[in-house]
C-alpha cells in the first residue's frame, strides 16, 4: 500500500490513506471494545476515544506499541515525532519487518497506524522534536513519551506543563526487568513534572551526551540504545496505553500525578505519588489558553495584556511577551562593526535587515537577543499590531507577568476539540 | 541602571571560596542597586529568587575585587542581563592590520537564561564582548557579533560567578583552545594559527581572579 504524505503547519506531515486501500472496509473499534468495569452505560467508550488527541515523542521500542495499540483504538488523531531510523539492532526490542530497517521511525509507525485506522488523522515528524517549536503539541489532549533522548524529554516535558496537557512517560530498566510509567497531570504550578523527576545520572547525562553547532542553532544528542528485551519493552508500552485509557474513559481511581512500575522478578506492581520537588528548577508556570476571533498578528501588544488582565494597576509595567517562535532583537550588527537598532521579533533563520551604513546584513548580538520581550524594552511598539513588529504573522502571543501566564492563538490554530488546562473534557 | 562600586574597604575573600560569596556583605550603595534590580525583576517567584542570588554573587565578586571587575549595568526584569568591565589583558587586532595590540580593560554583556537552568547551553551563548572590537582570540569570531565561547557546552544550572572565572580565564588565554583540528572547533581560525605559533605568549597573564593578600606576620612583615 503507498501512503501519501502532505505538508503540514509547524514541520507536521499527514500521512493520507491511500484511495484504493480506503475503499476497503475498516472495522469500527465498537465491535470488539468491552463493557468496561465502572462505566457508566450511558457512556461510549468507542465515541469518547474518537475524539481522543494523542501525541507521541518517541516511537522506538516502547512508544511504536503504544501508538499502534491507540491506532487499534480508533482515536482521533496521533501526532508522531521520532528523529531516528530503524537499525539492524531495532529488529530484537520492537516488532518489526526487517524490510523496515533504514526507515524513519515516525513514517514507518505513522503508515501503520493509518493503515490499522484510516479515519485517524496521522501527522508525523521524521525530525528533533526541539526544532517543532512550542506549540508541536499544543492540540493533543494527552502526549506519550518515549524517549532516551533526556533533553527532548525535558523540553517536550516543559511545553506539556505549560500547556497543562497531561504527559504519559513509558521507560524500562533491561537490567532488573522493570517498566516504570509516570502519569503527570500538569494541572497546576504545582504539579510534577520531568524535571522533578530526574535523577543525578541522568544531570550528569544530559550535559554529556549534547553536542552543539558553532552558533548554537543547532544540537546534536548521541544518546544510549535502549538496553533491554522486547518483551519488557512491549510490556511499558502496553502499562502507558492502559494508563491513558483509564484517564480518557475515566476508568478506576485517578491515574494522574501517579507512578506505576512493574517488576519481572517479584511480579508486583508499585504504584507512587508523584510530587513536585521544592527545588526543581523548571518552570511550573501553566499558561492559562485563549483565542482570538480573528488573526491575533492584528492585535496589538496592549490588546493582549489588557485581555489577559496584565493591564492596569502597574501590571503592564512588569510584564513580558512572547511572540510566536520568534525572538526580540533589540540590536544587531554588520561585519564592519557598525551597531544598530533592529527592534523587531525574528524567526529563526530570518534577516535582521541591513545596516543603514553599509548595507550589509545586521547580526544580532546574543545579548541583545531576548526569547521573552520586557514591555519596557518595546514600550513605543505596543501599540502597532503585531504583525508589523515580525516578518511573519505569528499565530501565537505569550503575555506573562511574575509566575502568570497567558497564551493567545489564532481561533482557527484551534483544533475542532478542545480541553481546559488541567482538566479532562473527554468525559462524559 | 549604571552602577559604580564605591566601597573603599578591600575585604578578603571568603575562607571557603567562591562558594562562601553569598555570605559577602555589599557596601550600601551596591545593596541599593541590588534592591533596586530585584524590585524589577519579572518571572515567577523561584526564577526571581535565583536571579536575585546570582545578582548577589556578581556584585560580591566586584567587592572582592574591585580592580579586576565593574558592573556597569544590571536587569533582571526577564532574563539576567548585566554589563561589566572587566580589567584584564585582552589580545586584539585591528582589521587589516598586523599588529597585536592588548587591551588593558574589555566590557562584556553577560545574558543568563531561564532555560540555562535546566538544560546544557551552547557555551557561546552567555557572553558577548561589547567593547573594544577585534578580539584576536580563537573562541572569538573574526565578524560580529564577538560571541566569546566558554566551553563546547555548558551544564545546566551553572552559576553566573562560574561564568565570569570561565570569561576572565578565557579572555587572559589561561584556558585555550588553538587547535583547528579539535572536533570542538573554534571561532576565529586565523588567531588560532596565529597563537600556535605565538604560544610562547599564552598566557596574557598568570593573575588569578582573585587575589588573596597574605595574612600578616606575627612580627608585622
Amino acid at each position: 500500500m503507498s501512503l501519501i504524505a502532505t505538508e503540514h503547519p509547524r514541520g507536521f506531515q499527514e500521512i493520507l490513506s491511500d484511495p484504493e486501500a480506503s475503499r476497503s472496509q475498516s472495522p469500527s473499534p465498537r465491535a470488539r471494545m468491552p463493557s468496561f468495569l465502572s462505566l457508566p452505560d450511558s457512556v461510549d467508550a468507542t465515541s469518547i476515544l474518537s475524539r481522543l488527541r494523542v501525541a507521541f515523542l518517541g516511537v522506538g521500542a516502547v512508544g511504536r506499541n503504544a501508538c499502534v495499540h491507540l491506532a487499534r483504538l480508533g482515536v482521533k488523531a496521533l501526532w508522531i515525532c521520532d528523529r531516528s531510523q530503524y537499525k539492524a539492532e531495532s529488529q530484537l526490542t520492537q516488532p518489526i519487518d526487517p524490510d523496515e530497517i533504514g526507515l524513519p521511525k515516525a513514517t514507518a509507525v505513522g503508515s501503520l497506524a493509518k493503515r490499522l485506522s484510516p479515519t485517524t488523522r496521522v501527522y508525523v515528524y521524521d525530525g528533533a522534536f526541539e526544532s517543532l517549536g512550542a506549540m508541536a503539541f499544543a492540540d493533543a489532549d494527552i502526549v506519550l513519551l518515549a524517549t532516551d533522548n533526556i533533553r527532548a524529554e525535558l523540553e517536550c516535558g516543559q511545553h506539556c506543563l505549560h500547556l497543562g496537557v497531561p504527559l504519559v512517560q513509558a521507560s524500562v530498566h533491561g537490567g532488573t526487568l522493570t517498566a516504570q510509567i509516570r502519569f503527570r497531570g500538569h494541572a497546576a504550578s504545582g504539579s510534577c513534572c520531568t524535571s522533578c523527576g530526574l535523577t543525578r545520572q541522568e544531570k550528569i547525562a544530559l550535559t554529556s551526551e549534547v553536542r552543539f553547532s558553532c552558533d548554537g542553532s543547532t544540537a546534536r544528542t548521541t544518546t544510549r540504545p535502549t538496553q533491554s528485551t522486547s518483551h519488557l519493552c512491549a510490556i511499558a508500552g502496553d502499562m502507558a496505553v492502559n494508563q491513558v485509557l483509564r484517564y480518557a474513559l475515566g476508568l478506576g481511581k485517578s491515574v494522574v500525578d501517579q507512578e506505576v512500575e512493574w517488576n519481572g522478578f517479584s511480579l508486583q506492581t508499585r504504584i507512587t505519588r508523584l510530587e513536585r520537588k521544592p527545588q526543581c528548577t523548571a518552570d511550573h508556570t501553566v499558561w492559562r489558553r485563549c483565542y482570538t476571533e480573528g488573526p491575533v498578528a492584528d492585535c496589538t501588544l496592549r490588546d493582549v495584556a489588557r485581555a489577559a488582565g496584565m493591564h492596569d494597576d502597574g501590571r503592564l509595567e512588569r510584564a513580558a511577551f512572547r511572540v510566536g517562535e520568534t525572538c526580540y532583537v533589540q540590536r544587531g550588527e554588520c561585519r564592519e562593526w557598525h551597531g544598530q537598532a533592529v527592534e523587531r521579533f525574528i524567526g529563526i533563520g530570518e534577516s535582521a535587515g541591513s545596516c543603514s551604513r553599509c548595507g550589509d546584513t545586521l547580526q544580532p548580538g546574543p545579548f541583545f537577543t531576548h526569547h521573552t520581550a520586557p514591555s519596557q524594552l518595546i514600550v513605543t511598539q505596543l501599540d502597532r499590531p503585531i504583525r508589523e513588529l515580525c516578518t511573519e504573522p505569528p499565530d501565537w502571543v505569550l503575555v506573562s507577568v511574575n509566575g502568570e501566564a497567558v497564551l493567545f492563538r489564532t481561533a482557527s490554530a484551534r483544533g475542532p476539540m478542545k480541553r481546559r488546562p488541567g482538566r479532562c473534557s473527554l468525559g462524559t | 541602571m549604571f552602577i559604580r562600586n564605591l566601597s573603599s574597604s578591600d575585604p578578603q575573600p571568603p575562607g571557603d571560596g567562591l562558594s562562601g560569596l553569598e555570605g559577602v556583605p555589599l557596601p550600601f550603595v551596591l545593596e541599593r542597586h541590588l534592591e533596586a534590580a530585584v524590585a524589577g525583576a519579572g518571572g515567577s517567584p523561584e526564577w526571581r529568587h535565583r536571579k536575585s542570588a546570582e545578582a548577589h554573587d556578581i556584585l560580591a565578586l566586584s567587592r572582592l575585587a574591585p580592580n579586576r571587575i565593574r558592573v556597569d549595568q544590571l536587569d533582571l526584569s526577564e532574563n539576567l542581563r548585566v554589563v561589566i568591565n572587566m580589567r584584564a589583558p585582552v589580545p586584539t587586532r585591528r582589521h587589516g592590520s598586523d599588529e597585536l595590540v592588548i587591551a588593558t580593560e574589555v566590557l562584556f554583556g553577560l545574558q543568563y537564561r531561564r532555560e540555562a537552568l535546566l538544560t546544557p547551553q551552547p557555551g557561546a551563548s552567555f557572553v558577548q564582548i561589547l567593547a573594544p572590537s577585534g578580539i584576536f582570540l580563537p573562541q572569538v569570531p573574526a565578524n560580529p557579533p564577538s560571541c566569546l565561547c566558554l566551553a563546547p557546552v555548558l551544564p545546566p544550572g551553572i552559576r553566573c560567578k562560574e561564568l565570569l572565572l570561565l570569561t576572565y580565564y578565557a579572555l587572559t588565554m589561561q584556558t585555550f583552545q588553538i587547535d583547528v583540528g579539535d572536533p570542538h572547533g573554534v571561532f576565529n581560525g586565523e588567531a588560532a594559527s596565529w597563537w600556535q605559533e605565538n604560544a610562547k605568549r599564552i598566557p596574557l597573564t598568570r593573575e588569578p581572579f582573585l587575589q588573596r593578600r597574605s595574612a600578616p606576620k606575627e612580627d608585622g612583615s
